[in-house]
């Protein structure tokens, strides 16, 4: 039976704090980067939405219908215009990560240009996703991005599907608590919420857990 | 360096530079243009989206009336309904209650129980006109008074024994009351139950309905489902049943089916997605890089894959949604047969090859291939297969009508043949005997493209045998455990994956256009890419003298067949306009006044 890995963790969440920490990352030299994200829409909103589409499509315009199923929809994983970030989780070994709470947007506008400009190497697992919120709010990228996920599958790529499985908890979550892994609501009202800071630590620490091992792969391929 | 740049290079069966070199070289490098794709996002006429959502109503109406009037159809629902009354009426007989179910001890204290046993009594004692109801227990008490019953007295003292006969006559009359109130509903449903009320339309999103259907129409399915075994009627299927069938009402039928799998894939895919994810009118879809295993890039909220072919009725209107915003064009670049092309070249297959090479048409080709003695009787024998096939086409466009219809009869086995089909699926297919399944077969693989069949036998398979994986060229390799079961899946992707080089082409186009912002990547398609330009000569021009060497670019060291791709240009994705390459300024001017002016398009 594998060793599970305790994952350390500090969270931050004024502007102040925030800035200090990011100074001190810059110093970093690689870093994984994951993001929380959520609708920008109440679960009120999108249930009010919701029930307009179902119960009075027909006295909507199509304008409002229109409106009314893309409030009903919106979730974390829509486009950066209808989402907002809650944590962005740095992971600074395969045990420790830092986490920022989002408060509001110039918190968020704030990391994301850090991010943006950040000198080191990022580790991201599915960096479509994050990368495109980056560049959605800055309008650039950072220089250096492996995407674990995408090296992941370059290595187990397959004919059969089941056997090319590559996300992060499919990949790693033998590694760390089991509860990790069954997490499965991310519309969390307090953001300091003790179980999903925890979560969102495992996310982060086992990015960089996964990118330690497929560098020993891709070395031996190389 | 960019991916562009490792181009052009060995045949993948002789030099795999393996995944750590495919992943730095190529899959990391185009993670920004993905999401330079993404956020650009499509531009949508919503009222287009209107007007597509009347098309679809309009479609699955005609459909409905169709299947509705067909006599097949017809017959089938009258054939089902005997079964479905008879379920039905064992369902409602199941609810029905008896006597004993509503037959209760007398309660002197029930007013319910004293009003039946007075009037019981009353009628034993001939005084049926004072009979009511209802009795109240003041009532009885007066109508003791008046009758001068010593039983009705009994009642008002409640000295009545449960045991007594008129107690339990009384009993028994109300339960055949109670018991009439709740089975005669139910009675009057099964009498007047009629095909009409009880069996629904016929519905052609049921996949059970359709199973039983192609049962009564004595269809052998073509397809079983993975999970439940049961018959599979997909569209493809319909699409090769019909064309086992010359009869007009099952021909209908068909054409029904088909119209509705399209008219729920376009309501559903697009005109919901459209709806759900469209914001200030863009809609951003999600593309997922390496979401196949061929490394096609897959795409979600909406998938575009799934966008209907131009031969479909809805290609027109959906794509007519997709549009340029004010000031620009859309465009769109797409490789010509691309998958052919690649695999006339890695096979190196003569007369694969010939197709492009010497421009051969390719049905004329196969059916000389499938059925050379057929062909013989016509043409004579064949000595140079070149010159054979341009005759053989020639004959066809002169009027020759033995040779069009083998021409028309060779279009269905292809693709099944292209794909890896065996001769049980060609007998099925084209409804001939296996005999000659077997012959067009062995003449497809053996005499018509044996450089192929060469390649599939004895590059692939015995790589994926060696290695346990294929390499399908850059790096990208493809593992695999059994290699007999997933042969098709090996070798229909050793061609596949070179769609990457739509990718790399758009990764090539970002580089070159630096800091350009006239011109927009916006999406993906398998073999094409769509974007929007400024309606400008100038931008347009920079784009094609760009975008078309790129895509032409040799992938293969010493490739024989080259690369093929033309820019269009046009107001929305229905209407496109094709540029020739290095053309000039006046000549795009020309078309961009040409769409101003035609607004209707």
């Amino acid at each position: 039976m594998k060793h599970t890995i305790e994952v350390s963790y500090t969270y931050y969440t004024t502007r102040f704090s925030i800035s200090k920490v990011l100074a001190t990352l810059e110093e970093v030299h690689t870093l994984s980067l994951d993001f929380e994200t959520q609708a920008q829409y109440s679960l009120e909103e999108r249930a009010e939405a919701k029930l307009l589409v179902k119960k009075h499509q027909d006295e909507l315009s199509s304008k409002d219908l229109r409106l009314s199923k893309v409030v009903a929809n919106c979730s974390g994983l829509s486009h950066p215009k209808i989402v907002k970030i809650t944590h962005v989780i740095f992971g600074l070994s395969e045990s420790e990560a830092i986490i920022i709470i989002i408060n509001d947007y110039k918190a968020q506008k704030q990391v994301l240009e850090w991010i943006a400009e950040y000198k080191g190497k990022f580790l991201i697992h599915n960096s479509l996703f994050d990368l495109k919120l980056v560049h959605y709010h800055t309008g650039k990228l950072p220089k250096d991005v492996e995407d674990t996920q995408l090296a992941a599958r370059c290595l187990i790529n397959h004919t059969q599907d089941w056997h090319c499985k590559t996300g992060l908890k499919h990949l790693m979550g033998g590694y760390y608590d089991p509860k990790w892994t069954l997490i499965d609501s991310y519309d969390i009202q307090d953001y300091k919420d003790e179980a999903f800071l925890r979560y969102c630590a495992i996310d982060g620490a086992s990015t960089f857990k996964l990118w330690e091992q497929l560098q020993e792969h891709l070395k031996e391929d190389k | 360096m960019i991916p562009l740049d490792l181009l052009p290079i060995k045949p993948p069966s002789e030099f795999d530079p393996g995944p750590t070199y495919f992943y730095e070289n190529v899959v990391k490098q185009l993670i920004p243009d993905f999401i330079r794709i993404m956020n650009s996002g499509l531009h949508i006429d919503d009222e287009a989206v209107d007007e597509l959502r009347l098309v679809l109503d309009g479609v699955l109406e005609t459909v409905e009336t169709r299947l509705l009037n067909n006599q097949l159809i017809q017959d089938f629902q009258a054939n089902e309904y005997p079964k479905i009354f008879a379920k039905y009426k064992e369902e409602v007989e199941g609810s029905m209650r008896t006597l004993a179910f509503y037959t209760k001890e007398y309660n002197p204290k029930n007013a319910v129980h004293r009003s039946y046993i007075v009037n019981t009594r009353l009628e034993l004692i001939n005084k049926l006109d004072l009979c009511k109801p209802s009795w109240s227990a003041k009532e009885v008490k007066a109508l003791s008074g008046y009758v001068s019953d010593m039983y009705i007295e009994k009642i008002v003292n409640k000295t009545i024994p449960v045991n007594d006969t008129i107690a339990k006559e009384a009993m028994v009359r109300l339960a055949k009351d109670k018991l009439d109130i709740w089975n005669k509903p139910r009675l009057n449903k099964i009498s007047n139950a009629t095909q009409e009320t009880l069996l629904p339309p016929f519905n052609p999103g049921s996949s059970l309905q359709l199973s039983k259907l192609f049962e009564f129409l004595k269809v052998e399915p073509l397809a079983f489902s993975k999970d439940t075994g049961a018959a599979s009627w997909g569209r493809s299927q319909v699409e090769e049943v019909m064309l086992t069938t010359d009869d007009p009402v099952r021909l209908d039928i068909y054409e029904a089916f088909i119209d509705f799998s399209f008219s729920s894939i376009v309501r559903k895919t697009f005109v919901e997605g459209f709806d759900k994810f469209t914001i200030d009118h863009l809609l951003h879809g999600n593309f997922k890089l390496f979401g196949a295993k061929t490394f096609r890039p897959t795409s979600n909220s909406i998938n575009l894959l799934n966008m209907p072919s131009t031969r479909s009725i809805y290609a027109k209107p959906l794509k007519k949604c997709i549009i340029a915003p004010p000031g620009y064009v859309v465009w769109t670049i797409d490789f010509a047969a691309l998958e052919d092309r690649v695999i006339a070249n890695l096979s190196g297959d003569v007369n694969k090859l010939n197709v492009f090479v010497e421009g051969l048409d390719g049905h004329s080709l196969n059916a000389c291939g499938y059925w050379p003695e057929k062909v013989a009787k016509e043409l004579g024998p064949n000595t140079d297969n070149v010159a054979y096939v341009q005759k053989f086409k020639a004959a066809v466009d002169a009027g020759n009508k033995v040779l069009k219809k083998i021409r028309t009869e060779s279009k269905a086995p292809t693709f099944g043949l292209a794909y890896g089909a065996y001769p049980k699926k060609i007998a099925d297919t084209i409804k001939c005997s296996m005999e000659v399944a077997t012959e067009i077969f062995d003449n497809y693989h053996n005499s018509l493209y044996p450089g192929i069949t060469n390649f599939r036998e004895r590059v692939i398979i015995p790589n994926a045998k060696r290695d346990g994986y294929i390499h399908m060229g850059l790096g990208c390799r493809m593992y695999v455990d059994d290699i007999e079961k997933d042969s098709r899946t090996l070798f229909n992707s050793a061609s596949q994956f070179w769609s990457i080089l739509t990718l790399i082409a758009i990764h090539r186009l970002h580089n070159e256009m630096k800091e350009r912002t006239d011109i927009v990547v916006n999406a993906t398609i398998y073999d094409a890419i769509y974007g929007i330009v400024e309606d400008t000569p100038e931008s347009i021009k920079w784009l094609n003298d760009t975008i078309c060497p790129i895509m032409e670019q040799d992938f293969l060291e010493n490739q024989t067949v080259p690369n093929e791709a033309n820019l269009e240009i046009g107001p929305n994705w229905s209407y496109m306009t094709e540029l020739p390459h290095n053309c000039s300024i006046e000549h795009i001017q020309g078309v961009i006044d040409e769409l101003r002016d035609d607004k209707t398009k």
